[in-house]
């Protein structure tokens, strides 16, 4: 509790909220795989990609996919408030603490809170199942949570895996805290593009399995979806590396202030922007599919597609862009932690006439850096990956340059409505009146 | 480097009075900084030495009292105006170089010469010349964490040179460094602005720095105790 308390209560409810929410999604997508599976089930209750056991590995992948942004911002809570928690931990070293010391207190502060969030899921997907699936089917609407058909012995699972992400953010948070910034910063190698790999893995594996489609209903379902995987993967790991390259490519041509402080943060350290950035090419990818899936299910389902695919396209969408609003929400404010750790060099700098405007705009540019290069990839490449299984014409072609033209436009005003936001504490961390304690 | 006294000052505050919350830092302090000259202000940790510093060069603004450059009152300009200023003008040292800490020594001296609309080539070649002259051109392109205290400080100094700056302001420059570093830092520093004919203004606590300066301006309690001792 002491541990607890030191830590923030603030950052405890934030990590503990986020489990909660990442444990009750998890409870859904195995809810969802307990289904059968022979059948569509469940006639009217629910919509039909989740009833119609050929669409539903899609779906889950869709539920698994909103979990991303949240360990995302799991991840940017654990951060909140680090130049205080440095100065404890200094201090507890300093009182003959060892880095296991340390290491195992950042576990208890993280773990603790995520613990309780992943037992609190049970109850938020109760709510979910009552909210998105027994409410609208009273009013004869399909749902969106399998009510017939629970997660079982599986919440168990769920619990133990989202408690020891929790302790195993906590304990790295720890280990980072045990080293110097300056040796973090300085001598950390740039990212390399190993996961472009995953990519061609997907294409090829796709490719192969392409000539033994049709031999098994289950072997069916699931090779498209671990392609997909493994595209995800693929594209969620190149982030760091393409805002890395981005960065130092652009570092050469800039000619602003903002430009060259972007670029130089970016170029010496683009892995914790490119995490967030992941998360946009991973919903940006999601995007692209749909660019494509709309006009191919209307082309296949004739009338119908609106009831059956439409609306459930549509509430991703929605759930896609309130996603990307989280995870530039998550960005921008690792960005603004990391200046408020440097906020006397940056002070510095404004005391020696950079306007403070500039560092603002800087960490716009910054962020924009690290996700538009993978926000317009993810989304080509989801949007004529799909098109390429399910047959590409002009109207899907024009769905996917839409679907990318539209996630690029949410991208940009989430950034600028978040960093917008996040600009009193910029200037406030940057005001000269820091260097008065010089 | 002695203060001539018949000119008219390049900079000169008056009366100035500073508070911080109910803390008084500067009580009626004055100064007056001729062109071309060194002047070190000294005195005990809590003198108000840091914050006449940067009223001086125009970082916080005073409570009351008037500080003039070149004919212009700091208070009365505009905050942009003022931020060009310190830009174009001014230069600024710190003590522990404080420079930013993701970008290259060329890049960090660049910086400034960007945001005055110069040319990336032409603001690169600018750094590389004054590196090349604190006889740091083989740190171009690496970053602070990687240098010395000694190396940091001479790629600070190189920054508040490359504007071709009227007045450098330095505040306790050697103070992080070890002797050594210290002295060789500070030849550089004075070394640089006697070449630029830029003027100093030096605070520190150390009496072996004061004495490099032309003249000494000792604070006590946020108020001149003893000023103008030429050299």
């Amino acid at each position: 509790m002491i541990v607890l308390r030191a830590g923030g209560l603030g950052r405890a409810g934030l990590v503990a909220t986020s489990t909660a929410v990442v444990s009750a999604l998890l409870l859904v997508a195995v809810s969802m795989g307990r289904l059968q599976w022979d059948t569509r089930s469940w006639g009217g209750s629910l919509i039909a990609p989740i009833a119609d056991p050929g669409t539903r590995p899609g779906a889950m992948l869709g539920v698994l996919l909103l979990v991303v942004p949240l360990l995302l911002l799991l991840d940017q809570a654990v951060r909140l408030g680090s130049t205080a928690r440095q100065r404890r931990y200094a201090a507890l070293a300093v009182a003959g603490a060892t880095r296991a010391d340390l290491r195992r207190w950042a576990s208890l502060e993280v773990g603790g809170p995520a613990a309780v969030g992943a037992l609190l899921g049970v109850p938020v997907w109760l709510l979910l199942r009552y909210l998105l699936t027994e409410l609208p089917n009273a009013h004869g609407r399909a749902g969106l949570v399998p009510t017939e058909v629970g997660p079982g012995v599986w919440t168990l699972l769920v619990v133990a895996c989202v408690t020891a992400y929790g302790v195993l953010v906590g304990r790295r948070a720890g280990t980072a805290m045990s080293d110097t910034l300056a040796e973090a910063r300085g001598l950390r190698p740039p990212p390399r593009p190993w996961s472009a790999l995953l990519l061609v893995g997907a294409v090829v594996f796709l490719g192969v399995y392409g000539a033994f489609y049709g031999r098994s209903d289950i072997a069916d379902l699931l090779a498209p979806l671990l392609g997909v995987v493994l595209a995800v993967a693929g594209i969620a790991g190149l982030a760091p590396w393409a805002g890395y390259r981005a960065a130092r490519a652009l570092s050469a041509r800039v000619r602003s202030g903002a430009g060259l402080l972007a670029t130089g943060r970016l170029s010496a350290d683009a892995r914790p922007a490119g995490r967030a950035a992941a998360a946009v090419g991973a919903v940006a990818m999601t995007a692209g599919v749909i660019g494509a899936f709309v006009p191919d299910a209307r082309r296949s389902s004739g009338s119908s597609w609106v009831d059956d695919y439409g609306i459930p396209a549509a509430v991703v969408a929605v759930c896609a862009a309130a996603v990307v609003i989280v995870v530039a929400a998550s960005l921008a404010i690792h960005s603004t932690e990391t200046l408020l750790e440097r906020r006397r060099e940056m002070a510095a700098l404004v005391a020696t006439g950079v306007p403070a405007s500039e560092v603002a705009t800087a960490q716009r540019v910054e962020c924009l850096i690290a996700t538009l290069p993978i926000t317009v990839a993810g989304a080509l490449l989801g949007g004529f990956g799909y098109g390429w299984l399910a047959g590409l014409d002009a109207v899907v072609v024009a769905g996917v340059v839409a679907a990318t033209l539209v996630t690029t436009v949410v991208v940009l005003a989430a950034i600028w409505l978040t960093t917008r936001l996040l600009r009193p504490w910029v200037l406030d961390a940057v005001d000269p009146d820091q260097l008065r304690t010089t | 480097m002695t203060a001539a006294t018949t000119e008219t000052p390049l900079l000169s505050a008056r009366a100035l009075h500073k508070t911080y919350g109910s803390n008084p830092a500067l009580r009626g302090a004055s100064l007056d900084v001729y062109a071309g000259e060194a002047v070190a202000v000294t005195g005990p940790s809590g003198s108000g030495k840091s914050t006449l510093l940067h009223c001086l060069a125009g970082v916080v603004t005073a409570d009351t009292g008037a500080i003039t450059y070149d004919g212009r009152r700091l208070d009365e300009l505009a905050p942009d105006e003022r931020t060009r200023l310190r830009r174009s003008q001014f230069g600024l040292v710190l003590q522990f170089g404080q420079l930013v800490p993701e970008l290259t020594a060329a890049e960090n001296i660049a910086l400034p010469l960007l945001l005055e609309r110069r040319s990336r080539a032409s603001a690169r070649a600018a750094a590389e010349e004054w590196l090349g002259r604190l006889e740091v051109g083989h740190l171009a392109d690496q970053r602070p964490p990687a240098m010395s205290g000694g190396e940091a400080q001479r790629v600070a100094i190189a920054r508040a040179l490359v504007t071709s700056p009227r007045i450098v302001f330095a505040d306790e420059p050697t103070g992080a460094l070890d002797t050594v570093t210290g002295e060789l830092a500070l030849e550089v520093l004075l070394s640089a602005t006697r070449a630029t004919g830029a003027a100093l203004v030096l605070v520190t606590h150390d009496n072996r720095v004061a004495a490099a300066a032309g003249r000494e301006v000792a604070l006590r309690d946020g108020a001149v105790e003893t000023a103008d001792v030429a050299r």
